[in-house]
């Protein structure tokens, strides 16, 4: 396969260390602070990285909520992005709250239902598809923005988040590394000009 | 394909010139062997005209096919014969009374005036009530059934709503009939359910015609020649039909629909048209609402399976709960990993000087490297080239060299090489990127005296095979 797309790569890279950049100041954070801030860093450049795909979308909306991201993500996202994100005339809270009552409302019929035919038996194929419903629905939970999904989008939904995380754990691992090297290179440096000096 | 425009664009174009390349594109046997048919049902008898009709009266000689007649009698059912039926024939053997009441003459072929009126003209005739009548309600029934069958497409419901009986018929005996002359002779003997959707559609819209034909022939047969005739080839049919029956069950939402090649039985897109065309397997209902969720499962299934490739370890994995759950768990465990990196990033990350990271960043964007598979990093990978270098380092002594950005460039290179074997573009790259790092160096290292620049030139082909 010739050239590998390489741009969700790039795309998450530029962001992230935009996002270590400006986040990590290194003088005055804790050790918890900084790995909020990485963490943010790491997700938002995903998000970014997987434009286009409902889950990134979610995913940025559900860390701009938080007040503290608020000014990192203005500066990581640009200001435009972040306006049209965090909008707030979008009436994504209404069609989502909807959907949930409904949910609700239609599991406890069924549930109900259910009850008045318990005494059939529960056969093997309602108890598999009970037990894939109950899946599906932690998937939901897992997949940002899969909570509005239907069936066989949330499965290309998690398709599509699957392949970023791995791609997200895959460069922080390396980077990781890298940094590690850095890090024992630099002391190695330190310590030999000190030694020079000395 | 005429089939598709025909099964796409509904009565708009099935009016007289679709009629007309329809009719044409049948030519040979069905008209041959149609005998005395009316004018625009004639297509639809086509379909099973050879059938049914091989044997029709003489006193139906009314019809056009004069000439057509003559060759009735033979038996061949796909047999290529020309077209020689002509206008003149059929008003001199009395066409007229088809171009009397209704101009409904195949005068030529362009004038096949589909409407309903003619339904009532044709059934005035006596000689004609059992050849007439069949045709009008299979075509009713076959228009419902379709309708049905073709509800997942919702973009032709309105199109097969809209149409009249007639025409109906016409189109749907033609595209069988198109499809049936291709297939060539005795395929109703032996229906074969196989992948080919001519094979399929003409049976089943037969099958349709038939089962129709049969209860409709036995309450309209005025005439009894037209009973005599019509027995024969109706027992005929019915071995056909019974045949059929089970090709009615199979038949698909594709009667009208154009043929996606020789692959009807998967669900394909059409390039054009933005509904799938579904074709019912053998042995399974053929509601649509069936047919709907079976394409829902059968895309779903097919990401399962993709999801199966990308979780490792699922191969064996057989069902969607323990699927789904195996995917849970993969999601989970990636996400904690995350968390994990970002604390180890987190402990290493004081220390770090991140106008590095800049260039680093910078350097990476820059150099296109082309070729490779994605960066697939992977921690050993790494640590071969870290650790000989380390080595080589602390012995040169002069540890400066290795910055991140070299030994990010040197993972990223020596990932490459393996999978593309561009040694010497990454040789050419080290080179390159250590004039970059000249720069770098003095501006990190600022206390760093100039020689270790040597180093830096040095180092890199003398520690650091690629």
């Amino acid at each position: 396969m010739q050239a590998a797309d390489l741009s969700f790569h790039r795309s998450f890279l530029k962001t992230m260390f935009m996002g270590l950049k400006l986040g990590v100041s290194s003088k005055k954070m804790s050790y918890q602070e900084r790995k909020r801030v990485i963490k943010l860093s790491a997700n938002i450049a995903m998000a970014v990285a997987g434009n286009g795909m409902n889950w990134s979308r979610a995913l940025i909306i559900r860390h701009a909520k938080h007040e503290k991201n608020k000014v990192l993500l203005r500066s990581l996202l640009g200001r435009k992005r972040y306006e049209s994100i965090t909008e707030p005339g979008f009436p994504l809270n209404f069609t989502w709250q909807r959907m949930i009552m409904k949910r609700r409302f239609r599991r406890t019929n069924s549930i109900l239902r259910r009850g008045a035919h318990a005494s059939n038996g529960a056969t093997a194929r309602v108890i598999a598809r009970s037990m894939a419903k109950k899946r599906t629905r932690t998937l939901k939970s897992l997949v940002p923005g899969g909570e509005s999904l239907d069936d066989f989008s949330l499965l290309g939904e998690t398709i599509d988040y699957v392949i970023s995380l791995q791609t997200q754990v895959n460069l922080m691992r390396l980077l990781t590394e890298v940094l590690s090297v850095s890090n024992l290179r630099k002391k190695e440096l330190d310590k030999a000009s000190r030694e020079v000096k000395c | 394909m005429d089939l598709g425009e025909k099964g796409k664009f509904g009565l708009e174009k099935r009016t007289v010139d679709s009629l007309n390349c329809n009719t044409t594109g049948l030519t040979t046997t069905e008209w041959n062997q149609i005998g005395s048919l009316p004018c625009p049902s004639a297509s639809m008898v086509d379909s099973f005209g050879h059938v049914i009709w091989n044997q029709l009266p003489a006193n139906t000689h009314n019809l056009s096919f004069s000439n057509a007649q003559a060759s009735a009698s033979s038996s061949t059912i796909g047999k290529p014969v020309p077209m020689n039926w002509n206008p003149s024939d059929s008003l001199t053997k009395g066409g007229m009374f088809f171009s009397t009441g209704m101009g409904m003459l195949p005068l030529s072929l362009s004038q096949f005036p589909c409407d309903a009126g003619f339904t009532e003209r044709a059934a005035r005739f006596s000689c004609f009530s059992d050849v007439a009548y069949p045709f009008i309600v299979p075509g009713g029934s076959d228009a419902t059934a379709e309708a049905q069958m073709q509800k997942n497409e919702a973009g032709r419901i309105e199109v097969l709503k809209g149409r009249s009986v007639l025409i109906d018929q016409s189109s749907n005996s033609g595209s069988p009939m198109k499809e049936q002359r291709e297939k060539g002779p005795n395929e109703f003997s032996e229906p074969e359910f196989s992948d080919d959707a001519r094979e399929e559609s003409p049976n089943s819209s037969k099958g349709v015609f038939g089962i129709n034909k049969r209860k409709r022939s036995d309450q309209d047969m005025e005439s009894d020649q037209g009973q005599a005739a019509a027995q024969l080839p109706f027992e005929a049919a019915k071995d056909v039909t019974d045949n059929m029956q089970k090709a009615e069950k199979n038949s698909s939402t594709m009667a009208n629909v154009k043929p996606l090649g020789k692959n009807p039985k998967e669900s394909g897109e059409a390039p054009k048209e933005d509904y799938i065309h579904v074709r019912a397997r053998r042995g399974q209902a053929t509601n649509s609402h069936s047919l709907a969720e079976r394409v829902r499962r059968e895309k779903i299934s097919e990401r399962m399976k993709f999801l199966q490739d990308l979780v490792p370890g699922c191969s064996k994995v057989t069902g969607k709960a323990v699927m789904l759950d195996e995917i849970i768990n993969y999601v989970q465990s990636l996400q904690r990993q995350v968390e994990f990196l970002s604390m180890k990033l987190a402990a290493v990350n004081p220390s770090i000087d991140f106008n590095i990271e800049g260039l680093l960043s910078k350097d990476l964007f820059q150099t296109r490297t082309g070729s490779s598979s994605a960066i697939g990093f992977t921690p050993e990978m790494i640590h071969q080239q870290l650790h000989p270098p380390h080595q080589g380092l602390i012995q040169v002594g002069m540890p400066g060299v290795m910055n991140p950005s070299d030994v990010f460039r040197r993972a990223l290179n020596a990932q490459l090489a393996s999978t593309s074997g561009f040694k010497e573009s990454t040789q050419q790259m080290t080179n390159a990127w250590d004039e970059d790092l000249h720069n770098v160096v003095q501006m990190t290292y600022g206390n760093n005296p100039p020689l270790k620049t040597q180093d830096l030139n040095g180092a890199p082909r003398d520690g650091f095979p690629l």
